[in-house]
């Protein structure tokens, strides 16, 4: 079973090389923006004297940077689709199922295969949290970061499930315009969290991990539910 | 002699097609050649027996166990080669050798590499940068290789040239030859290549099967006769099975016996002569 995955694995990761090197160099590029900023709103010489001040920076920091946790989980969708694209090209599951690989397997292959493009991204999310712990202000503590990552680490299970759904159902081609307007859509909910948790979540914890935790768990509650659409429509499907 | 695929009654209700209670079933040791028109039922009927789509209704059993039961590693015993090759052409050979390698359990590395070298197809060159008779001779490797024993393939020699389609049913034979407990089911519009290496013939049209006959008894049991139309209207009608105009020639079928054998001109009737006339051809 593992040998088999392994071998698909394989097969994706080859003929996506290319995307993982982009991806690699995009999140180091997105990681330099994000320790620039934290330097430029944080630096010592510059920050304001009152709590009250030291707050509103802070919060304006999450307003902004929400976008370095958000953008990695929509690029990891992307790999989906691009290895639903490539095996449909070559009609590879006809291929893999008539010879005898399973279709549990290849759905299965093709979460772990989401898994591992958002590899990338997930580095830099655990790197920007720790940073972010580290940011030199009363109101930071280490679940800064864990909330903040936790955010972030939600919008990979839901780009992941709903691009694996979309892909499965209507095929790599108008899956992936409907994954991308998907992919739009969880960016703004991953907004809405992060906007909610600046603005309720910084000050008082209970919020912050209501909305941290909370998003989490909707966001693994969805992945796991299109997981198992996408698998039943997979198992039913004609070739 | 045993069997190895049965095929019960198989029917699948498309919009615009129907396959009909679909029955036959194949042996070891041979090869069926699977004929019939564009759009009659071959592809559907192969993409079922490998499990490619859900069935209305019958059942496909392979070694008699139900397809949908079967272990992972029997699964493999069965392949299917579509027409062209399902397989990334934009990697090199010597990775997809590796691909399959972990794929399949029953991959066969040495055998892969072997032919290779029999066909002169270089492992470091990508695939879409092999000529076609080299991906149709790639794309029947492939099957060999995972030791399936059961080959289902659909117009694997389309496309090809001559040499490269003579050269496809020699690898066919020798396969057959090699280990009894082997069969293959072949598709192919080129009927006559068929008629080289099938020992059995399966007729299939607008989703039914039509005929399922031996090879040696098809070829003793018809004859086949040109006549002219003057010629046709003094013609004993009565021991004609089927015929055909063409323009103001018919041709006709009869049985093979002694009595028909004597007529001036006639011939016996090829694989393709009986499916023409199976599908076109009238009775009186």
């Amino acid at each position: 079973m593992i040998k088999k995955v392994r071998g698909l694995l394989l097969k994706d990761i080859l003929q996506t090389k290319s995307y993982f090197i982009t991806n690699s160099l995009i999140c180091l590029l997105f990681l330099a923006l994000a320790i620039f900023e934290i330097v430029l709103m944080f630096d010592n010489s510059a920050l304001p004297g009152s709590d009250a001040e030291q707050l509103d920076l802070l919060k304006s920091f999450i307003n902004s940077s929400f976008f370095y946790f958000c953008i990695f989980p929509i690029y990891s969708s992307s790999g989906i689709a691009l290895c639903f694209q490539q095996d449909e090209r070559c009609n590879f599951d006809k291929f893999a199922i008539s010879s005898g690989i399973s279709r549990k397997l290849i759905v299965n292959e093709r979460v772990i295969f989401g898994a591992i493009a958002s590899i990338p991204g997930v580095i830099f999310t655990i790197v920007a949290a720790i940073l972010v712990s580290m940011i030199n202000n009363p109101y930071v503590s280490s679940l800064t970061g864990l909330y903040l990552a936790l955010i972030s680490f939600g919008g990979y299970f839901l780009t992941i499930g709903v691009s694996l759904t979309l892909c499965t159902f209507l095929g790599s081609v108008k899956g992936r315009i409907w994954t991308s307007l998907a992919t739009i859509l969880t960016f703004l909910l991953q907004t809405v969290a992060f906007v909610l948790y600046a603005a309720f979540g910084i000050e008082h914890i209970l919020q912050g991990s209501i909305v941290a935790i909370g998003f989490f768990t909707i966001s693994i509650a969805i992945f796991i539910g299109a997981y198992f659409l996408s698998l039943r429509a997979y198992l039913n499907k004609d070739f | 002699m045993s069997t190895l695929v049965k095929v019960d009654s198989i029917t699948k209700n498309y919009k615009t097609f129907v396959l009909d209670k679909v029955s036959f079933t194949l042996e070891s040791g041979h090869i069926y050649g699977f004929v019939g028109e564009n759009g009659s039922g071959k592809s559907t009927t192969m993409k079922a027996i490998c499990g490619l789509i859900n069935l209305d209704k019958g059942q496909v059993l392979i070694n008699d166990k139900n397809l949908k039961e079967l272990e992972p590693s029997d699964r493999e015993k069965l392949d299917f080669t579509p027409d062209e090759i399902c397989l990334p052409d934009n990697l090199k050979i010597r990775f997809i050798n590796k691909i399959l390698k972990d794929a399949f359990d029953n991959w066969d590395e040495n055998l892969f590499f072997k032919y290779l070298k029999t066909f002169n197809i270089d492992e470091n060159k990508k695939i879409k940068e092999l000529s076609k008779g080299m991906k149709a001779k790639f794309n029947i490797i492939v099957s060999l290789c995972h030791n399936a024993n059961i080959l289902i393939l659909d117009e694997p020699m389309n496309g090809l040239d001559p040499v490269a389609r003579d050269e496809f049913c020699t690898l066919l034979s020798d396969y057959i030859d090699e280990d009894e407990n082997r069969t293959i089911l072949i598709s192919s519009h080129i009927i006559s290549d068929l008629e080289k290496i099938c020992s059995d013939f399966v007729f299939i049209h607008d989703g039914k099967i039509i005929l399922t006959e031996e090879k040696k008894i098809l070829e003793s049991s018809f004859l086949k006769l040109d006549l002219d139309e003057d010629s046709y209207d003094v013609f004993d009608k009565n021991i004609i099975i089927r015929f055909k105009k063409t323009g103001r020639n018919y041709e006709v079928l009869l049985a093979n016996n002694n009595e028909n054998q004597s007529i001036i001109g006639i011939e016996k009737a090829s694989a393709e002569d009986i499916l023409i006339f199976l599908i076109k051809g009238k009775t009186l």
